[in-house]
């Protein structure tokens, strides 16, 4: 079966929040779990993605298409990822969500290193604030978090 | 994005771990306090990761000192440790500087026995930090070689959460001392760094021959970049810079090489070569000169040292005319090296450290041994400033002298267990007695 852009067939994704996407079937294989759907032959009617939303699909297919471009240089690449995930927190999380449950490894790589960048030297608190994320310990849980930070020496 | 925004502590823990493999240790440790979810995840992902991002085991030859006395060895990498079988092992390390965090401006950061007298003034010291065991790392100073010369002081009520930790330089350190094998110097690249996992990656060696080797996970041998006969002047420095290997000649002749072992010229050498320079490398309790490679706020720099006065000159690489041009000050800027590292930190940064000055340790011989032809000891740290040539020791004025000469190990949040010292113990005493 050949997958070159040339013969590529058109295949329709369906999000979960009902929009139909139609997408080169030599870009939409970028994703694994559309790539044995397709070997499989189960690939006819929509196909329906329960766990992504019509936004999150949209932004996977735009990195799958500029990744499925052969005339893409890999310093290109690379400077068009680093602008792709200059998005916000929300949008990150839809997406490494996205490249998980649609099993694209560059994307979820691209993802997880982003969220690490972001991560990185900053204290908890600020982590939080970033991320949006609940302090769920209590008084007593956080001095005991407290003492597990600390330097015991020799 | 309402609903996002309190999604993120919700992330499954497969890929939080994804996540948390791209992360140093101390960043690891410090995240159990941003929530429960988190905390949870990340004791789970110590106790299964044995280390985050494991030692490379790199090829090498096990071989007794008879066997190098009879004959040299024909392949380019060996080691006189039974310990470590047929590898050479190289491990991560990071170099931090610390600093107490904004929000804690009184963040207990007391060296030594008293709290340093200026602790309005108080900037910040360089640790180098080791991932050991789950809840372990290992802190070191930042120059190091051999594990018993440093004082032992102590930094004491440091807490994680309380500092701020800025990444300053990777460092790969080929385990045990340089005395016990004959890899003057190497490199590592992670030719990804967007993607950089443990499985891909590219080295670069130097032999004590001076000779330059290249490897990339999964060879089982080392390529020669030269062969033997084209190659007119020794290597004595390779580092990464800006994502490519760059290797310097005892000439300051210089190449580049990318991680599919393309390799270019990319500076002419400052001095001729011939009989002299290269006698000079050869016996180096003689004096020559040393070249070393550093980065310093993005530009290559050379560190030209003549080993027998101890004194340094430094240029600074034009890539456009493949030239070194001296540099006659580095500015607010401070140089470190050993035998295994270099970085560069500015002195603003930095209690009681002296600009535009050359900290190195170990790059010196102590003590010769003729008959091994290897070095015995190494001497301590020392400064040289390039204004006005050697600083004194007594000068060094730093509360940094104890910052950067302690060597100790630290556990985070768990008393010192007994069977861990008890396998200390017996190490020391394999160690001991090879030399």
């Amino acid at each position: 079966m050949s997958l070159s852009p040339s013969t590529s067939k058109m295949l329709s994704l369906k999000s979960s929040d009902g929009k139909v996407l139609e997408v080169e079937e030599h870009v939409a294989v970028l994703c694994e779990t559309i790539k044995s759907l397709v070997e499989d032959g189960c690939a006819d009617s929509p196909i329906p993605l329960a766990n992504v939303d019509g936004a999150t699909l949209g932004n996977v297919m735009e990195w799958c298409k500029k990744h499925a471009d052969q005339k893409a240089s890999a310093d290109d690449l690379e400077d068009w990822d680093a602008e792709f995930v200059e998005r916000d927190q929300g949008e990150l999380y839809h997406l490494i969500m996205a490249a998980n449950y649609l099993n694209i490894k560059g994307l979820l790589d691209l993802i997880c290193q982003k969220v690490a960048d972001m991560i990185k030297g900053k204290h908890p608190e600020k982590i939080r604030e970033i991320f949006n994320i609940e302090n769920d310990f209590t008084p007593e849980q956080q001095e005991q978090i407290r003492k597990d930070n600390s330097w015991a020496f020799e | 994005m309402e609903r996002g925004n309190q999604w993120f502590d919700l992330l499954p823990k497969e890929l939080l771990v994804l996540i948390f493999q791209r992360l140093d240790r101390i960043d690891v440790l410090r995240l159990r306090a941003v929530c429960k979810s988190w905390q949870y995840s990340i004791l789970d992902f110590l106790q299964k990761e044995k280390s985050i991002r494991s030692p490379l085991k790199l090829p090498g030859f096990l071989l007794s000192k008879e066997e190098l006395l009879r004959s040299p060895p024909k392949f380019p990498f060996y080691h006189f440790h039974p310990i470590s079988g047929r590898y050479i092992t190289v491990t991560e390390s990071t170099v931090y500087r610390l600093e107490p965090s904004q929000k804690n401006p009184n963040a207990s950061m007391v060296v030594g026995e008293a709290s340093s007298s200026s602790s309005s003034s108080y900037k910040g010291i360089l640790v180098k930090v080791k991932a050991e065991g789950p809840n372990e790392v290992r802190l070191l100073p930042p120059l190091s070689e051999l594990g018993d010369i440093w004082h032992r002081k102590f930094l004491k009520n440091l807490n994680l959460l309380g500092l701020r930790f800025s990444e300053i330089s990777k460092v790969y350190n080929m385990e045990r001392n340089s005395l016990h094998h004959n890899m003057k110097k190497l490199a590592v690249l992670f030719p990804n760094p967007m993607r950089a996992t443990a499985d891909g990656y590219a080295v670069m060696a130097i032999s004590d021959y001076g000779r330059l080797y290249f490897l990339k996970s999964g060879d089982e041998e080392w390529t020669a970049i030269h062969e033997q006969a084209e190659q007119q002047s020794d290597y004595t420095d390779v580092i990464n810079h800006k994502g490519k290997f760059y290797a310097i000649t005892d000439t300051g002749g210089a190449i580049v090489i990318d991680s599919f072992r393309q390799v270019s010229e990319i500076a002419h050498p400052i001095r001729d070569g011939g009989v002299l320079a290269s006698f000079q490398i050869a016996n180096p309790q003689l004096g020559g000169h040393e070249m070393h490679l550093v980065e310093s706020l993005g530009d290559l720099l050379l560190v030209d040292r003549h080993t027998f006065w101890d004194k340094f000159k430094v240029y600074k690489l034009d890539e456009e005319e493949r030239e070194w041009v001296e540099m006659r000050s580095l500015g607010d800027r401070v140089v470190f090296m050993d035998r295994h590292s270099s970085f560069s930190v500015s002195a603003r940064d930095l209690s009681g450290c002296k600009a535009n000055s050359i900290y190195h340790m170990g790059l010196r011989v102590a003590a010769w041994s003729f008959a091994h032809a290897r070095p015995l000891r190494l001497m301590p740290m020392t400064v040289f400033n390039l204004e006005d040539g050697r600083v004194p020791d007594k000068d060094l004025g730093l509360p940094d002298e104890e910052a950067l000469s302690w060597a100790l190990k630290a556990h985070i949040g768990k008393k010192k267990k007994k069977k861990e010292k008890e396998r200390r113990r017996r190490r020391n005493k394999k160690t001991r007695g090879w030399w």
